[in-house]
């Protein structure tokens, strides 16, 4: 029996130890030496791979790795336009056809073994960027077998030739490379270094397109040789059969870019390590920005290469104390405020607080060029039927509650459907229901009635028939969303029935157009109005993104007519005539533009945040002795 | 026996099936735009097509009846050289044969039972292969649950024996009244407490794993957080152990108490802690959602619970599989070994 005892207490005593001793073999990253970020994610890296990017965490880390063909200046607002791989901005034919961008010629590839080996054996090699690089990108962005959901989105139907390719793509199997050898007409390497983009009818935002990430350049060499073919030990390599093929890079060898930072380890869910890229060309700090980034030293590093940081090593944080936490025990270089804490932080004008501000924290906001709402289903015959009832929820509606309770502040009433820094939107102007009036709401809701009355819809009591808001989300947010959207509703009478639901179904009842009010937004991609207004033009039903299903003649012909136009201030006055027409016709009820509050530590320099532009990483310049002096790592 | 093992083998078979069915039924009837979910709400229509088509999704779920109306219908003309797609038009008339194999082999549910079968599922948002996450993850996942389930046991039979030993006196009481009190008190509450006290004391261990002791701090809040329902279960397995009629002939016969408890009552209380141990096994390789979310463990813990949330569905069956695997195959090792040992189970 004693053995049996002895016997059990070695079992616990080496189940316990064993796991230690399996993480102490597991390889460490130490940089002794060299200046670290460290930062944390909240959710996991869907995507490594440019074409398949399509969430704003993939979009963050992949921009330290990927480049594109142009970027938005770091410190300049409104955002602004800057060549990146480019050598210039595009040139764009009289009739706006045909884009001939001439692309930089000392651009190198990160050092990778699909290029080959020096003559040493050891040392992997690198290539230029060539214009037939960006060929392959955007065939990969209209490759079927590739899920590309932000990439094929704003090229379907936009270049010659490209649709074709992707309905050929079908016939290919996805471990068939060979299907990227197929010509597109709009797609041409004219010479090594000069690509031309041919359009099938005027796009005057491709050039806003092209800045993303997800059409970065990717070699040839690394789909033949990562993707057809694995390491098989003692340095060999043996061929992918091709059914067992992936057309995806899903692994941190494969990333192959131009930008600042090599990705050296890539767990989507746990460490992510970029380290510096030996090959970056000199790219050097802005030396310009708004009139007030001087005051804030955001242009003391003016002119000097980027860049600053060596190593970004990032953790996967789920939950927010953790990452809190960390940020206060000086582990973690930045942090967003999670909610429970906000108002601990910041005080009620929106500033940090002073206990904060003496550990030497500081605080960066900005406002994201998004704007949530709560939209109305123009075909619901209701809702369709009685402009006033739109316009007496708009009216009824305490959005600056709202924002308050709901969202501590973080952000602001839109007045308009587009964000404030957008163009159009000040010219615009405020609508006239987009203001809380619980009077004027009543008043309007009197002429609902009679406007219903007319149509034959009241019910058999002869009132407004219960109203249905769908919400996407099963959380506790969502609940107390719910609840005071009821609360608002009922204030003039309405009665209005709260559905929670997941995201996939609210999106496949709003596809059916079964929803009556539901939650919405749109975070745009680019700073151009004309991406708001797409979400309200009448053909854009049939395509998915106009899901209001509202349709106006008026409207629909001025979207039609600027949609082609370049930048001009007579583009600016249809977009201004074409949301003055939304304020009227109020197809949605705006109810937040969020603004963003962080938090760094103090030896973290030059941190300005971008609406649009991912990539700025390398701008980031960290104060290691002022971190070590202040306890951090 | 060789019949007892062949029909225990055959009922695993029908439950793993079960499993799988079940698991597809709710994933693949329940509302939702699934391409949207996971493309983005701002892909086009045509998109959302492609990614069905792509993912198999645009085929029957259960039964493909494309190729019935071939059979039933009448003769096509022998010219006619197309062939019958889901939805095309009938070609020449097809044998029986194809028909059944189409109608019951070109389906969602025989592409997913196979995929999921030989373990070739891939994530609808990665693309990663399940095999590949299960190998890289599964290791975080056991190296806290696996010690915690070790030390848990372990402590909790040390205390367990100690308050039942000193039955009825104010150890007992004590002992019983910090366990209920452990079990009242949230799991969630325990990690949050113990992160944050972990973090005053010495920040570089309260997350993340860039020392290998760290790994020490979720597995002790593990086993904190479990001790006050183990030790509660196993004290009540020794105390209706000590009543028994045996206990009370070798007190009689003058054996000490200390004999008494570690020669005999510990034995024979091994049978049901044990089992329940065995039991606990297969879902070790799950690993702790919370612990892993909280602690920075890339294990499994997660997994299972954001791939349901993001309709993942090859990730979701491929796990619920594999559980399913291993715990029948828990099972059924458990049941054919007690076969062995007690012959009457083989004729129930």
């Amino acid at each position: 029996m004693v053995k049996f005892y002895v016997l059990a207490v070695l079992v616990v005593f080496g189940l316990v130890f064993a796991p230690v001793v399996l993480l102490a073999m597991r390889e460490r990253n130490e940089y002794e030496g060299k200046v670290v970020l460290y930062g944390s994610y909240p959710a996991k890296v869907k995507s490594i791979d440019p074409a398949t990017c399509g969430d704003t965490i993939s979009a963050t880390m992949q921009a330290n790795v990927y480049e594109p063909l142009y970027a938005y200046h770091y410190l300049k607002r409104p955002a602004e336009l800057i060549p990146c791989l480019a050598e210039d901005m595009p040139e764009v034919s009289p009739d706006g056809l045909t884009y001939t961008i001439r692309i930089l010629k000392d651009v190198k590839y990160a050092r990778n073994e699909c290029f080959g080996f020096e003559s040493d054996g050891r040392t992997p090699r690198t290539r230029t960027v060539r214009a037939e690089d960006f060929v392959l990108t955007i065939k990969r962005a209209a490759d079927v077998h590739i899920q590309t959901p932000m990439a094929w989105t704003f090229l379907s139907g936009r270049i010659r030739g490209l649709d074709e390719f992707r309905e050929r793509c079908k016939q290919y199997r996805e471990g068939d490379f060979s299907r990227y050898d197929l010509p597109v007409e709009g797609v041409t390497a004219v010479d090594e270094h000069t690509l031309r983009l041919t359009l099938v009818q005027p796009y005057p935002q491709m050039v806003h397109v092209l800045a993303m990430h997800s059409y970065s350049p990717v070699p040839r060499e690394l789909i033949d040789y990562h993707l057809t073919s694995e390491p098989a030990g003692n340095g060999q390599r043996r061929p992918i059969p091709v059914a067992q093929r992936t057309a995806q890079i899903t692994r941190p060898d494969q990333t192959v870019g131009t930008g600042p930072y090599i990705l050296t380890k890539f767990d989507r869910s746990g460490e992510i390590i970029f380290e510096r890229n030996p090959d970056y060309r000199l790219v050097t700090y802005p030396t310009e920005g708004e009139p007030s980034d001087r005051q804030k030293g955001l242009l003391e590093d003016a002119g000097k290469p980027v860049p600053f940081v060596d190593v970004l090593r990032y953790d996967f944080v789920p939950e927010s104390l953790p990452a809190w936490l960390g940020f206060l025990s000086r582990r973690y270089d930045t942090s967003a405020i999670p909610p429970d804490v906000f108002t601990s932080v910041i005080s009620p004008d929106r500033q940090l607080l002073d206990r904060w501000r003496r550990q030497g924290i500081e605080l960066v906001t900005y406002e994201e060029p998004s704007v949530f709402w709560m939209a109305f289903n123009m075909e619901d015959p209701v809702l369709r039927a009685s402009r006033s009832l739109r316009h007496a929820i708009c009216l009824a509606y305490d959005v600056e509650s709202y924002i308050d309770v709901l969202w501590n502040g973080r952000g602001r009433r839109p007045v308009n459907i587009l964000p404030d820094s957008f163009p159009g939107h000040r010219e615009a102007g405020p609508g006239p229901y987009y203001r809380y009036d619980p009077a004027a709401a009543r008043a309007k809701l009197e002429e609902a009635r009679r406007e219903l009355a007319a149509a034959g819809l009241l019910d058999a009591n002869g009132d407004i028939p219960p109203l249905s808001l769908d919400l996407g989300g099963l959380d506790e947010f969502q609940r107390r969303a719910g609840d005071f959207d009821r609360q608002q509703f009922e204030k003039i009478g309405l009665r209005v029935k709260i559905n929670l639901m997941d995201w996939p179904t609210l999106q496949q009842k709003v596809h059916n157009k079964q929803s009556q009010l539901y939650g919405m937004g749109w975070h745009a991609d680019y700073p151009d109005p004309e991406n708001f207004l797409q979400l309200f033009y009448g053909p854009n039903i049939e395509m998915g993104t106009n899901n209001t299903n509202y349709r106006n003649p008026e409207f629909d012909a001025l979207y039609e007519k600027a949609r082609v136009m370049n930048d001009s201030p007579e583009r600016l006055d249809l977009y201004v005539r074409m949301v003055r027409i939304l304020n009227e016709d109020c197809p949605v009820l705006p109810t937040l533009q969020p603004e963003l509050f962080l938090l760094k530590h103090a030896w973290v320099k030059n941190n300005k945040r971008h609406p649009f532009g991912y990539g700025n990483s390398k701008y980031i310049r960290i104060d290691a002795d002022l971190r070590r002096r202040m306890g951090g790592r | 026996m060789g019949a007892y093992i062949l029909r225990r083998l055959i009922q695993a078979a029908f439950t793993i099936f079960g499993v799988m069915l079940i698991t597809f039924l709710l994933f693949r009837l329940v509302a939702g735009d699934v391409a949207a979910a996971h493309l983005g709400p701002k892909v086009t229509e045509q998109q959302k097509r492609d990614w069905l088509h792509k993912h198999g999704y645009d085929k029957p779920k259960l039964i493909n009846k494309s190729l019935w109306r071939c059979r039933s219908g009448p003769a096509p003309p022998a010219s006619g050289a197309s062939t019958a797609g889901t939805t095309g038009s009938c070609g020449a008339r097809p044998p029986w044969s194809t028909v059944l194999k189409s109608t019951f082999l070109d389906t969602q549910f025989a592409d997913y039972l196979w995929k999921t079968a030989t373990f070739q599922t891939r994530s609808l948002i990665t693309n990663e292969r399940l095999i590949d996450i299960i190998r890289q993850r599964a290791p975080y996942s056991l190296a806290i649950t696996v010690p915690a389930m070790a030390l848990g046991w372990a402590m909790a039979m040390v205390v367990a024996t100690i308050v039942a030993y000193y039955r009825a006196s104010l150890i007992d009481y004590v002992g019983v009244f910090l366990a209920v009190l452990g079990m009242c008190i949230p799991y969630l509450a325990f990690i949050m407490a113990g992160q944050y006290l972990v973090f005053q004391l010495r920040p570089s261990m309260a997350f993340g794993l860039s020392n290998p002791f760290n790994i020490f701090v979720p597995v002790t809040i593990a086993v904190i957080a479990g001790l006050g329902g183990q030790v509660r279960f196993y004290r009540t397995v020794i105390l209706d152990e000590a009543n028994r009629d045996y206990v009370r002939t070798a007190l009689a016969k003058g054996l000490p108490l200390p004999a008494v408890m570690f020669k005999h009552i510990l034995r024979n209380c091994m049978l049901p802690i044990l089992t329940q141990l065995i039991l606990a096994i297969p879902f070790l390789i799950l690993g702790s959602l919370l612990l892993e979310s909280f602690f920075g463990i890339p294990g499994l813990g997660d997994q299972l619970l954001s791939a349901i949330t993001n309709r993942d569905e090859p990730i979701v069956s491929g796990e619920t599989y594999l559980t399913a695997l291993i715990y029948t195959l828990g099972v059924l090792l458990t049941d054919i070994s007690y076969a062995i040992f007690d012959p009457r189970v083989r004729l129930t």
